[in-house]
């Protein structure tokens, strides 16, 4: 086959950096979990794992850059599709983490804990956006990750995901009415969760059209 | 069967449009009514009859008794037939006068909803713990409105009507549609971080600011369905 070697050359460094991609989101989602079960900041575990994760995401960056730049044309769509599936993820993480910091504050809020507000709020915005604009043109002035497979996916996605978060908006709402003091966490999560559910139905739609199946 | 002939297909379908626009002005006109009502009151220096919760019932009950009303003598009316795609001549027109008379039921939706919201929104940042079965039975009303309505744009014209689902629920519905969803979900994350913020500013305002929320979630997407709909409908 004329392809072979290119195929070959790009499968491995495709393992390559989604796998290490893959840990440090592993690594970042094993932090989290400790962190919501053993709330002790002098345990060296909460410090160690996200360290470690964004150093192995930096490196995954860098692999990620240098397949962008070998990869042959009909390996753009792949290569986007899997590191914005990714980005999704990890922004949708980071989003849980952000929503487990606000159910931990108080109010009425010190100026310190309105900073630290700031950034979850922002992620409850930043990510459905990022997930509705799609992902950022490649060379020239074709859209790569925002063909019509993508376009249908997301809309399928959206066609479930935007009811789902309207029915956790809406519980999220009964709750806080029943209990008011905890409107900060009651919110927080209900947000976090209304964001994520479409993003996660997207991102498995998008894994599984890659697998050529369906849900 | 009996199949209907032209001219009786032609004045069904003028009727279901006139009944859905009639419940649209209709409920425009209640939440007029509403506004002029509560306007007079607080103009008059009466706001604190509003504080008393009987009047609050009675408010309540009035104006959900007068939305209700409003739209079962819709319901009444509204009796379209299903278009008939073996008939080329008149099925453009048929579907036409379904998606006029959609876009009326959205539109009339996005004023009953809104005299749930408001009226939910000022009474319960006025209410006590020990108002909890009123707070929950207004909760219980702004949920329901508010998931119905989403769940008619949510699903498109026909709605619970299957077999005219099917037909009315072509390329370009499904096109608006999924644009209407990406504004949708962007809008209701959007405001419910903003309810976010304004709970954490000012927490007796968070629960109201949470109903206007969901609120926003769905009407800002109901609209522009509406007006899109409606522009495309011009260079039809």
């Amino acid at each position: 086959m004329p392809h072979d070697n290119e195929d070959r050359e790009y499968a491995s460094l495709s393992r390559h950096a989604f796998g290490v991609l893959g840990v440090a989101l592993a690594l970042l989602v094993i932090g989290g979990v400790i962190t919501m079960f053993h709330d002790d900041s002098n345990d060296w575990r909460i410090v160690l794992l996200p360290f470690s994760a964004a150093v192995l995401m930096f490196y995954a960056a860098i692999k990620l850059t240098e397949l962008r730049t070998m990869a042959y044309p009909r390996h753009h769509r792949e290569v986007n599709q899997r590191s914005y599936r990714f980005t999704l993820l990890a922004f949708s993480l980071v989003t849980c983490i952000g929503a487990r910091t606000v159910s931990q504050l108080s109010l009425p809020l010190t100026s310190h804990a309105v900073i630290t507000l700031i950034t979850p709020v922002l992620y409850y915005v930043m990510t459905p956006v990022m997930f509705l604009v799609g992902h950022k043109r490649e060379r020239g002035s074709e859209l790569v990750c925002d063909d019509e497979l993508t376009q249908a996916l997301r809309a399928r996605a959206l066609r479930f995901g935007y009811v789902a978060a309207l029915i956790v908006l809406v519980g999220t709402y009964i709750a806080a009415v029943l209990n008011p003091t905890a409107l900060l966490p009651v919110v927080a999560w209900g947000l976090a969760a209304a964001e994520i559910i479409p993003i996660a139905i997207y991102v498995a739609l998008d894994w599984l059209s890659e697998r050529g199946e369906t849900l | 069967m009996n199949r209907l002939s032209e001219d009786e297909i032609v004045a069904r379908l003028n009727a279901s449009e006139a009944a859905a626009e009639r419940m649209a002005l209709n409920s425009l006109g209640l939440v007029a009514v509403m506004a002029l009502v509560f306007a007079a009151i607080f103009v008059t220096g009466h706001a604190a009859w509003l504080q008393n919760q009987a009047v609050q019932i009675v408010i309540a009950i009035a104006v959900g008794g007068a939305f209700l009303l409003v739209f079962l003598r819709m319901a009444r009316k509204y009796a379209p037939p299903v278009v008939d795609a073996s008939d080329p001549a008149i099925v453009r027109r048929r579907i036409d006068a379904h998606h006029r008379t959609w876009r009326w039921t959205i539109f009339s939706s996005l004023f009953s909803s809104i005299g749930c919201v408001a009226g939910f929104a000022f009474t319960s940042s006025k209410m006590s713990p020990a108002d909890r079965p009123y707070v929950l039975l207004y909760a219980g009303t702004v949920t329901f409105v508010i998931l119905l309505s989403t769940w008619v744009i949510a699903v498109g014209p026909g709605w619970l009507n299957g077999r005219l689902h099917a037909i009315l629920n072509d390329e370009f519905v499904q096109s608006l549609r999924a644009r209407t969803l990406r504004l949708g979900y962007a809008v209701t994350m959007a405001a419910g971080a903003i309810a976010l913020l304004i709970g954490v500013w000012r927490p007796n305002l968070a629960i109201p600011s949470l109903a206007w929320a969901l609120y926003a979630g769905f009407a800002i997407p109901a609209l522009y369905y509406v007006v899109a709909d409606w522009r495309a409908s011009r260079e039809r």
